[in-house]
């Protein structure tokens, strides 16, 4: 038998590794390259980090003006007030705190806050707060225990429900009063609905009613902005029928019909909106018609709060109607209810209850609000990097990795105007961008929806060249290998003999 | 004093608020030739006085806006894509021109098969334009359970002449934009295939004040309603604005069209929704022709009718709108009073009153104002004498041409049935991009009491003005307006042709064979001064694609892998292995490891069977000493032997 040259043998083995090489060198490459699911690069590192350490990154250091008659070193206070805060509220750490200065006589009261401690000669020594501005008044008789005073009316009274508010939100407690809490929008819709229970028109001066709410909105302008709609429906009916309670002469709600005295399905409710909307349902019973009163059972204002979604009042008319002829809700009946609902939109808000400054909870919400904006956001986007971390088939999109960028920038920037600038309202509107921005990464409609082409199937169908070529090449290198192996010893037998 | 002059004054302002607020429902009834009902339902609302604003995300203080009859959940809509009018249309079926005559609303409510929308929008360039329309789109999709959101490029067109809005046709020069650098654009797109069922009513009926509770919506019943030989829901709301002040009302029509066979309903009543045989006692037979038990020549439908609403709609009309209203609930019945009695019956909570309905020659008219369950019967003698059928001045057909998958034509045939007026209209037409539509095709023909003539110079006599947009793939459809002018008592037939695209894989629908519907042009037919006076549609078509097998990619991958892979391996193999004869092979396997193992195997092998082989070859033996015992020769020798035995 006739034996190939040696050269002819070198070039056939070659070419079975310059083959090998290239299937492995290129086509792999190209397979992976134009079978693969594009993943950005998400800034993992950077959220864990923030995320972690939000509390000890976000400092937030209300200047407290001192207006005392005679200038004392602020120190002291200062020193006085973080004893007690750190007395009372010992896992509260860095995150907030006041400074106190001295007053420069230029601050406004409407701004930022004031202490003026006065010298008096009572006998209990009293504080009183502005309802209309930060302006806190105390009154000492012995100024050597100011300080401790002082402390302990900013510690307790002033900011009590907002650090517990922080500590609650840190601590990840599900605070009853959160719970009410619309969620932050940088938009909300106001809708005031009047639903009469039958097919007789109403009119209701709300035009003009509504002129009540336009100073509250005004001053919340900076926290968020609200369109107000109204309307009328008529034929809403209850989901379920009231009865006649003879002992208290009124139609009678239990707190156990509160829950579905809501006809979600009938009424119409629903907004074509992003924004959330916010209503106020006055409901006009049939049975003002017949003189018959409706009580909400432990209600005196005839009204209740609807957790996240609004409030509610029924509206009872005093004097008796006639079915023929239409009837008027005028603006000193609207006006009350109206201030019910006020009241209601500053719980579903989420203002602190005391104290009633205005000014006082704006500011007092706003930071309690960029707190929980950043937090959840920071959260959202940590479940961002759990979903793509778990799902290896789950495609990242460039739009995703912009809006992370953008929610982190936003959020840093939030939490930069807080440190530097102790500027809460900017805080607020940066985090709620914030919170946008890292819901739109999660919710890019490009990764939520399903992989195109997973890996079982992208192997079904590229199998039948995969196979063969794969198990062609791997029996080629054996035998290569065999050849070699067979060449050695032979050369080595040889050599020996 | 001060205080009540103050309130007076507001008292007053209120009262000039309220007076634009307004609602306003009617039901019409006409019953049509050979037992059919024409029933239209009608709704007016005016929304509140407000101040018209362009809306862009930039805004911080907007308007506050006030709902009383006019629906919150539309408004919203309106007001943040900049809509200043907005029509919509759900149709579905067949209006029969040649027994029912002019549409109703002289065919300005009626859209197409399928669901229509056109919009005046207001924007500062075409873009914004767009991106409100296509917020627009998918807002009303979520609202009407109709797939509207499917709106894109490729099926939006701007209408040029062809759709007015609510204000050039009225020629009032109005402006309702709030902006003056901005501009009004108007856009349509149509849904052909669309079906219109009861989740398209329910949200109809919640545009409305009484949200279907009480008043003549009441009545309407998705079953019921969408049970009719021909249907249509249409909705049309637009800004009327007081001149230079941009104080604005919205004005809103709702109105259901819709076709009854009054002898469906009656079966339908008796019997329930699955037909049965009728009994040979009931059955109507013609007495002049062969009569007897086992044959029957069946009569037309009876002409002497007893029915009301309720075998019609199954329900009573309840109360009018609003029990303090005494004017806005209105049921009207046209017809010839000589052989039909309207009773209406009202049932009160303590009593039944009944009464016959009067009015004027041919048209009888009741206010609801009763809280009342309403019925109205309707008795008739002879049930073919109905008002004259109008003769609607237009009668258009359009149908496919040819056959092949690669070509298609189209052929519409105007008619004109009057004797004396020629007759100016415009058509428009709108075809899917997939379509290649070539104008230079477009043929005319024109019949009349003189014969039929054809020419290209017949085109510039009655094709007054053309306009053409062409198609772009994939973003935008064929837009084709004519301005044609037909002289009294004769036929134009135009036929144009088109090509037909392949599409790509994933822009085919999930039932491609079932084909493509290419929807409804729109007629307006226009009066001498260039008013439209009515409007009409053809029928949608069904387009046939050529359509691929859908398992094809897979096919063709899996198929071009296996072929690749068996050329790779034959060529690896014939660069990697040496060829050689196949005595070289067999020299090379008998020296090899495996032959050497093989030839021990086979001589072990041969071992064992060395014993048995003693036993089978005398058996073989025998077998093969056995043949030569056989008969054969001895056959041979015998019949050999045969003829010798006989000699």
């Amino acid at each position: 038998m006739a034996q190939e040259s040696h050269s002819v043998r070198n070039v056939r083995r070659w070419i079975v590794v310059v083959i090998a090489a290239l299937v492995l060198g290129l086509g792999y490459p190209l397979f992976w390259g134009t079978t693969t699911i594009y993943r950005a690069d998400l800034p993992y590192e950077e959220i864990q980090q923030l995320t972690t350490n939000l509390q000890h990154n976000i400092q937030f250091r209300i200047p407290v003006y001192l207006q005392v008659s005679d200038p004392v070193p602020v120190s002291s206070t200062q020193q006085a007030f973080n004893t007690r805060l750190s007395y009372t509220y010992p896992e509260l750490g860095q995150l907030w705190s006041v400074e106190f200065t001295t007053d420069s006589n230029t601050v406004d009261s409407h701004k930022d806050y004031v202490v003026i401690v006065k010298k008096a000669n009572v006998l209990e020594d009293s504080f009183q707060i502005s309802p209309y501005s930060k302006m806190i008044e105390i009154f000492v008789s012995d100024k050597t225990v100011a300080d401790e005073y002082i402390a302990s009316v900013l510690v307790d009274q002033v900011f009590k429900e907002e650090i517990q508010q922080l500590l609650s939100l840190t601590t990840n407690k599900n605070h009853d009063t959160i719970s009410t809490v619309m969620p932050y929008s940088s938009d909300y819709n106001i809708v005031f609905s009047l639903f009469v229970e039958n097919g007789v028109e109403i009119d209701w001066q709300i035009e003009q009613s509504i002129e009540l709410f336009t100073p509250i909105l005004d001053r919340l302008s900076h926290f968020a902005n609200f369109s107000i709609a109204t309307q009328v429906q008529y034929y809403s009916k209850l989901s379920k029928e009231i009865k006649y309670n003879e002992e208290d002469q009124a139609f009678v709600l239990k707190p156990s019909d509160l829950t579905t005295f809501i006809n979600f399905g009938d009424w119409n409710l629903f907004t074509h909106d992003i924004n959330p909307t916010i209503n106020f349902i006055i409901f006009f019973p049939a049975s003002n018609y017949d003189n018959k009163p409706w009580k909400i059972e432990g209600s005196k204002k005839n009204s209740f709060l609807v957790p996240q979604w609004g409030g509610v009042h029924i509206f009872n008319k005093e004097l008796p109607l006639i079915e023929s002829s239409k009837v008027t809700l005028t603006e000193d009946e609207l006006i009350p209810v109206l201030e019910v609902f006020s009241s209601q939109l500053f719980q579903l808000l989420g203002f602190v209850n005391s104290p009633k400054s205005p000014s006082i909870r704006i500011d007092t919400l706003s930071r309690v609000s960029t707190y929980k904006n950043l937090k959840q956001s920071l959260e959202s986007l940590t479940s961002l990097i759990k979903v793509t971390n778990s799902l290896s088939e789950i495609s990242i999109p460039e739009l995703t990795k912009e809006y992370v960028n953008k929610s982190l920038d936003y959020a840093k920037k939030a939490i930069e105007k807080v440190n530097n600038d102790q500027d809460y309202l900017t805080s607020v509107t940066y985090s709620s961008l914030s919170l946008k921005n890292s819901d739109r990464a999660f919710f890019e409609k490009e990764m939520v929806q399903q992989a195109y082409f997973p890996s079982e199937h992208k192997l079904a169908v590229f199998l039948p060249l995969l196979g063969p070529i794969g198990s062609i090449i791997s029996i080629g290198i054996l035998k290569l290998i065999s050849d070699i192996k067979k060449d050695r010893s032979k050369a080595k037998k040889e050599k020996s003999e | 004093m001060l205080i009540s002059v103050q309130l007076w004054s507001i008292v007053l302002l209120m009262g000039s608020a309220l007076a634009g607020e307004f609602y306003n429902e009617t039901l019409t009834l006409k019953p049509l030739p050979r037992n059919k009902l024409l029933s239209t339902f009608n709704f007016d609302i005016n929304s509140s006085p407000f101040t018209l604003q362009y809306y862009n995300s930039s805004i911080d203080k907007r308007e506050n806006h006030h709902y009383t009859y006019f629906p919150r959940a539309l408004g919203p809509i309106l007001e943040s894509t900049n809509v200043r009018e907005l029509h919509l249309r759900f149709t579905q079926g067949w209006w029969d021109s040649d027994s029912w005559g002019k549409l109703p609303f002289n065919g300005f409510k009626s859209g197409g098969t399928g669901v229509e929308v056109w919009s005046v929008i207001e924007a500062p360039n075409i873009e914004i334009a767009k991106e409100n329309w296509y917020k627009l789109s998918k807002t009303l999709s979520g609202f009407f359970c109709a797939s509207i959101n499917f709106i894109d490029d490729s099926i939006t067109t701007f209408p040029k002449h062809a759709i007015k809005s609510y204000n050039n046709n009225n020629n009032n020069n109005r402006k309702y934009y709030s902006n003056k650098s901005n501009k009004l654009y108007l856009i349509r797109a149509a849904l052909p295939s669309e079906p219109i069922c009861t989740e398209n009513l329910t949200p109809f009926l919640k545009l409305l004040p009484t949200r279907g509770k009480s008043g003549i919506s009441s009545l309407l019943d998705g079953h019921k309603l969408f049970d009719s030989l021909w249907h249509g829901m249409s909705i049309d709301v637009y800004t009327d604005c007081e001149n230079e002040n941009q104080i604005c009302k919205f004005k809103m029509n709702q109105s259901v069209n819709h076709v009854i066979d009054i002898m469906r309903s009656i079966r339908k009543g008796e019997e329930g929704a699955i037909p049965k045989p009728t009994p040979g006692e009931k059955l109507r037979c013609d007495e002049n022709k062969t009569f007897n038990v086992w044959q029957c020549f069946p009569l037309n439908d009876p002409t002497e009718l007893d029915w009301s609403l309720e075998t019609l709609y199954g329900r009573l009309i309840n109360g009018p709108a609003f029990l303090n209203d005494h004017t806005g609930t209105t049921l009207k019945v046209l017809t010839n009073r000589d052989y039909w009695r309207v009773t209406a019956k009202q049932n009160r909570k303590d009593s039944i009153v009944t009464y016959t309905l009067a009015g004027e020659e041919n048209t009888l008219t009741e206010i609801l104002h009763d809280q009342a369950k309403y019925d109205f019967n309707f008795k008739t003698t002879d049930s073919s004498q109905v008002l004259p059928v109008e003769i609607p001045p237009l009668l258009v057909s359009r149908s496919l041409t040819g056959y092949s998958l690669d070509k298609g034509g189209f052929r519409v045939s105007f008619k004109n049935p009057s004797d004396q007026d020629s007759i100016d209209f415009l058509y428009f037409e709108s075809l899917p991009w997939f379509a290649r539509l070539y104008l230079n095709t477009l043929t005319i023909k024109i019949h009349n009491s003189t014969g039929e003539f054809s020419g290209k110079e017949l085109e510039s006599e009655f094709i007054k003005n053309t306009y053409y947009r062409p198609a772009i793939d994939r973003s935008r459809p064929s837009h084709l307006e004519l301005l044609i002018s037909i002289p009294a008592n004769s036929t134009i037939i135009l036929t144009y042709q088109f090509d037909k695209s392949l599409l790509l894989y994933h822009e085919y629908p999930p039932d491609a064979n079932h084909g493509f519907a290419v929807e409804p042009a729109i007629i307006t037919v226009l009066d001498n001064q260039g008013k439209d006076i009515y409007e009409l549609r053809t029928t949608s078509l069904l387009l046939t694609l050529p359509t691929p097998d859908f398992s094809m990619p897979y096919n063709v991958i899996i198929m071009t892998c296996t072929i690749m892979s068996l050329m790779f391996g034959s060529v690896f193999n014939l660069l990697t292995k040496k060829v050689i004869t196949e005595e070289e092979l067999e020299q090379i396997s008998s020296q090899s490891k495996g032959a050497k193992i093989v030839s021990i195997i086979r001589q072990k092998l041969a071992g064992l069977k060395g014993k048995k082989t003693a036993k089978t070859t005398t058996t073989t033996t025998t077998t093969q000493t056995e043949p030569t015992k056989e008969p054969e020769p001895t056959e041979g020798t015998s019949t050999s032997v045969q003829p010798n035995s006989y000699t």
